[in-house]
């Protein structure tokens, strides 16, 4: 997320509140801190509201 | 896995609750409580015009399939139905449906409840108000108090 707040304004503001955002390795939630080697796909989610 | 059958649909149009109730119970004998719960979309008072429901497309399915099956494992759950709409809803309308079915009344309760905690904070679905007046209005925010009731759940 370090890297990706340095590719311009837009990523900034996204992600500026980092420990928010939530992280879904190949579809399943992961913590921030999980590697990612090998994963297929990554999502960064904001704050889900469903419900 | 305890085979238990799980029901879960992400669907735009709108749910049958009688109708999914039989479905889950139709046939069985040994069910001994059923508890169903439904969201429905409020006006806040007049203010509210809608309620816009995104949602991440695969996952969200996974996702609300990996809560009802620990919901199932953790309270012996005899079958449990999950639904959830998307797209825009107006007050009045249904947003979920969580169905539990289980031998005692307790645990049917309890699941319910735990489907929801976790259906609130990790199911990927965002809700985007939209104003009676026709204003665009804001994405929901995310509340404290679904954290903490998700996190009752993970204490000892």
């Amino acid at each position: 997320m370090k890297h990706l707040k340095t590719l311009g304004e837009e990523y900034e503001t996204a992600l500026e509140h980092e420990n928010v955002i939530r992280v879904a390795f190949n579809q399943e939630h992961v913590d921030h801190r999980e590697p990612i080697a090998g994963v297929r796909e990554i999502a960064l989610f904001p704050p889900m509201t469903g419900g | 896995m305890s085979g238990a059958p799980i029901r879960v649909l992400v669907q735009r149009e709108d749910f049958d609750l009688a109708g999914e109730v039989r479905a889950l119970s139709e046939g069985r004998h040994d069910i001994g409580a059923v508890v169903t719960f439904s969201g429905l979309c409020r006006d806040e008072g007049g203010a509210l015009g809608a309620l816009e429901l995104e949602h991440y497309p695969g996952m969200a399915e996974v996702e609300i399939t990996r809560i009802c099956n620990e919901a199932v494992e953790r309270f012996h759950l005899q079958a449990a139905t999950a639904i959830h709409r998307y797209g825009k809803i107006a007050p009045g309308e249904n947003i979920v449906l969580v169905i539990t079915a289980a031998p005692h009344r307790q645990a049917a309760f309890d699941g319910a409840n735990f489907i929801m905690d976790f259906l609130k904070t990790a199911a990927p679905f965002w809700k985007k108000e939209h104003g009676a007046d026709g204003s665009a209005g804001g994405w929901v925010s995310a509340k404290d108090a679904d954290d903490s009731a998700r996190e009752r759940w993970t204490k000892a």
